[in-house]
Formats: C-alpha cells, sequence, structure tokens
C-alpha cells in the first residue's frame, strides 16, 4: 500500500490480487446481489487509489479497506433508496450451478443462507466480519469505531438471532 | 462481561489463552453454559456449508482495464497559466491562426517519428489487450476457455509478472492436464526468466501426470537448463516416478551433459 500511496499506482494490482475475493464475498453477503457487489469491489480500490493520500501506515490495512467497503456500499444502499427494491436476496445465486443440491443438506444450506439475509444490516455485518472475514475483534471494532466489548455482544447476538431465524425457517423452535 | 458473550470468540478461537482458560473451567462447572456452546459451535461450523462464493473472471478483467487507463492516461485538466488567459475573440482567432501555421511546419517535421511512436503505443496497447484476454480465460471454468488464456498468455511479448504468475498457477494447480501441457510451451518461451527456470525444475515432483512431467523434462533440455542436472539424476533413480519419466530424465541428462 506504501507503494500506492508514494504514486506506484500499477502495484494496486497487487492489493487487487490479495484481498478482492474476500472483499468480494463481504460485499456480496451485504448486498446479497453479484453484480453490484462486483461492481462495489471495483469502486473500493479506485477509492483506495484516489484516497491513498489519507492512508496512515501506521494503521492495518485490512481495516482501511473494510472501512471503504462499508462506505462504498453505504453509498451504493443511498442510491438505490429511490428505486424500486427488487428483493435482492432472492437474487444471490451460487456462481457453481448449485452444487449444494449434490448434498443431503441442501435444503439447510437454503435456509442458512436466507436467514443470513434476514439479519438486520448491522447484525449481519458484524456477524460476516467476524465470521467469514475471520477479522481479530480488535480489527472489526476499529472498522466499525466501537469498543471491543460493543463487537462482543453483538457477534453474540446476531449469531443468536441466525440461529433463532434458522430453526424457525426450518420449522423448529430454537432452544 | 458476559460469559455467553465470550462464545462466538471462544468458537473462533480467539480467545487469549488466560480469557481460554477462564472460560473453559467456567464451563466445566456451568451446565447451560455447556449446552450453549454445543448449540452454538453446531450452527457456527454449519456455516461452514455455505458455498465459498468467486468474483466472475470479467470482473478481474474490468479492474486491469481501468488500472490501465488510470495508470497510462494523466488526468485532463487545462494548464493554470492557460486558464488565467483572458483574450479577447480577434485575439484568439490570431492566436488560432499563428497555431494553426506552426502546427503544419511542426506537423511536417515530427511527422514520421510521430508515426513510430504511434505504432509503439499500438503495440503496447495489443499487448496489454492479449494480457487482459489471457488473464481473463485462465481464470474460466471452462478448460478450453483456459487452454485458449494459455494460449493468449503465450503470445504477450514480455508478459507481466501477473501473466507468468497465471502461466504458472494454471502449470502447477490446473485440473486439466492439456492446460497444464500447454502451459508447459507457454512458459518455455519465457524461460529467459532464471525464476521460471526454476518453476519449471521444482514443478516436476509436484505433477501427478507422467506426461505432463515428461512435458517439463522436454522443456528444460529445449532451454538447456544444466542447473537441472541434479533434479534429473534424482528423478532418474527415483522408482516412484513412471519408468516412461525416469527414462526420459535419463535421455534428458546425456542430453544436458
Amino acid at each position: 500500500m506504501q507503494l500506492v500511496q508514494i504514486g506506484e499506482t500499477a502495484r494496486l494490482a497487487d492489493l487487487f490480487e490479495r484481498y478482492h475475493v474476500p472483499l468480494f464475498r463481504y460485499l456480496l453477503h451485504l448486498t446479497g446481489n453479484r453484480a453490484a457487489s462486483e461492481d462495489l469491489v471495483q469502486e473500493v480500490f479506485f477509492r483506495v487509489l484516489k484516497y491513498s493520500r489519507s492512508y496512515d501506515p501506521d494503521q492495518s490495512f485490512p481495516v482501511w479497506l473494510y472501512q471503504m467497503a462499508r462506505n462504498a456500499h453505504f453509498d451504493h444502499m443511498r442510491k438505490r433508496r429511490g428505486e424500486v427494491p427488487d428483493d435482492e436476496a432472492r437474487e444471490i445465486r451460487s456462481s457453481h450451478p448449485m452444487p449444494e443440491e449434490l448434498f443431503a443438506r441442501k435444503q439447510d444450506v437454503q435456509f442458512l443462507r436466507q436467514a443470513l439475509h434476514q439479519l438486520p444490516e448491522d447484525k449481519r455485518d458484524v456477524l460476516v466480519l467476524s465470521r467469514f472475514q475471520n477479522l481479530r475483534y480488535e480489527e472489526i471494532a476499529r472498522i466499525l469505531e466501537c469498543e471491543v466489548g460493543t463487537v462482543k455482544v453483538r457477534v453474540y447476538r446476531a449469531l443468536k438471532l441466525l440461529r433463532e431465524t434458522f430453526c424457525e425457517l426450518r420449522g423448529e423452535k430454537a432452544v | 462481561m458476559n460469559l455467553q458473550e465470550m462464545i462466538p470468540q471462544y468458537l473462533a478461537g480467539q480467545l487469549t489463552p488466560s480469557e481460554k482458560t477462564r472460560f473453559e473451567a467456567e464451563l466445566s462447572a456451568n451446565s447451560a453454559l455447556r449446552t450453549e456452546v454445543e448449540q452454538l459451535r453446531e450452527f457456527w461450523e454449519a456455516l461452514d456449508t455455505l458455498p465459498k462464493e468467486q468474483p466472475s473472471a470479467a470482473m478481474r478483467a474490468r479492474f486491469y482495464q481501468k488500472l490501465h487507463a488510470v495508470t497510462k492516461t494523466p488526468e485532463p485538466s487545462a494548464p493554470r497559466w492557460f486558464a488565467r488567459w483572458n483574450l479577447r475573440p480577434i485575439q484568439q482567432v490570431a492566436l488560432a491562426l499563428v497555431l494553426f501555421t506552426m502546427g503544419i511546419f511542426v506537423g511536417r517535421a515530427v511527422d514520421s517519428s510521430r508515426v513510430s511512436q504511434q505504432i509503439a503505443q499500438l503495440n503496447e496497447e495489443v499487448r496489454n489487450m492479449r494480457q487482459t484476454v489471457a488473464l481473463s480465460l485462465l481464470d474460466r471454468q471452462s478448460a478450453s476457455a483456459r487452454l485458449e488464456g494459455v494460449s493468449w498468455g503465450s503470445r504477450v511479448v514480455r508478459p507481466d509478472h501477473e501473466v507468468s504468475t497465471a502461466l504458472l498457477a494454471a502449470l502447477n494447480h490446473d485440473t486439466n492436464v492439456n492446460v497444464r501441457l500447454s502451459s508447459v510451451d507457454a512458459l518455455e518461451g519465457l524461460a529467459s526468466d532464471p525464476a521460471i527456470r526454476t518453476a519449471l525444475l521444482d514443478s516436476i515432483p509436484t505433477q501427478d501426470s507422467p506426461l505432463v512431467q515428461i512435458a517439463l523434462i522436454d522443456a528444460l533440455v529445449q532451454i538447456h537448463d544444466t542447473d537441472g542436472l541434479a533434479e534429473l539424476t534424482k528423478i532418474s533413480r527415483d522408482s516412484q516416478y513412471d519408468p516412461n519419466v525416469r527414462q526420459r530424465a535419463q535421455w534428458g541428462i546425456q542430453k544436458l551433459q
């Protein structure tokens, strides 16, 4: 990142190669829409270039990147507010042709996905950062600009709610 | 801190050693906590069954196209001195005529060098376009598309590090033997780079197909990589290799000596 910062813009490719897949998955969890997530990944990397001078080398790069991604997603949602909703959650389809159909638990995978997309956005965000992006709580706290203790509480509550929603979708009662 | 709120951190293996010891001590004494941990653990692990989505190859191609445009094209902006000029229309016409006349003379003088510059620029654009196409195809699900990607990669003059890395990835990790064989040919053309020569040599023991191993030995002989002699000697004596591979390694040793 420091090379990008001093004007070696071509080095953005190295950052892209390293982070574009986890970033895409994070944004896909937030938007539920493949095309929008791909556009947002692109947007985030060019924001990195645009705002490279404001990057503090003492700061963790992934934290800064995820902050950019959240801002880009926020702007995307704000622009979409005036549009007719198209229930994006329904659009999230695997790029692999339904590999879960190969497994007996295909229904559970579908319920899991559905439950995740039914979570309120703030809960989904913190859970995805923790469970799927493998970020440490300290990093998540910096991304969300809150205390580590708050992250702990939010992840726990999000996980509980996700499990309850999943059980409801399965027609069970969460214990 | 509520103990329950530590459960996700415990499941993610993110508790510090002292926190973990304390939590586990509580866990053995507290059956309600134990039950909740077990329920959430099962659920936490079930989240792994969600497919790991991949972005499309087109996204990568679009990114490199845009990056190329950004790195090559300076942002258009009028120079400050020009912006401050406030000319009257008649002065503007006079200036345009002067510049036009100068342009004809200067244009004649520099015409030939400009043509060669344009050709160089076009060559560079073709090179970049080939790289983008190669990278995009190498990322595709279909083996025939990836084969085509290798072919495009081999057509790039002085490929970037990224293309050679993608070709090496195809050689070492592609599930299709034909793609791996094609990438050997493509990489042979880049063997002036010592890192590529080393990578070709290192790839032999990792390959599961004797065909690819033989192609790699042939490539080493073709590029006359005498550094590979020790590895070829090892292969020729190793009974774990296919007899045809060992025989080819023996042949390679003779050629390189």
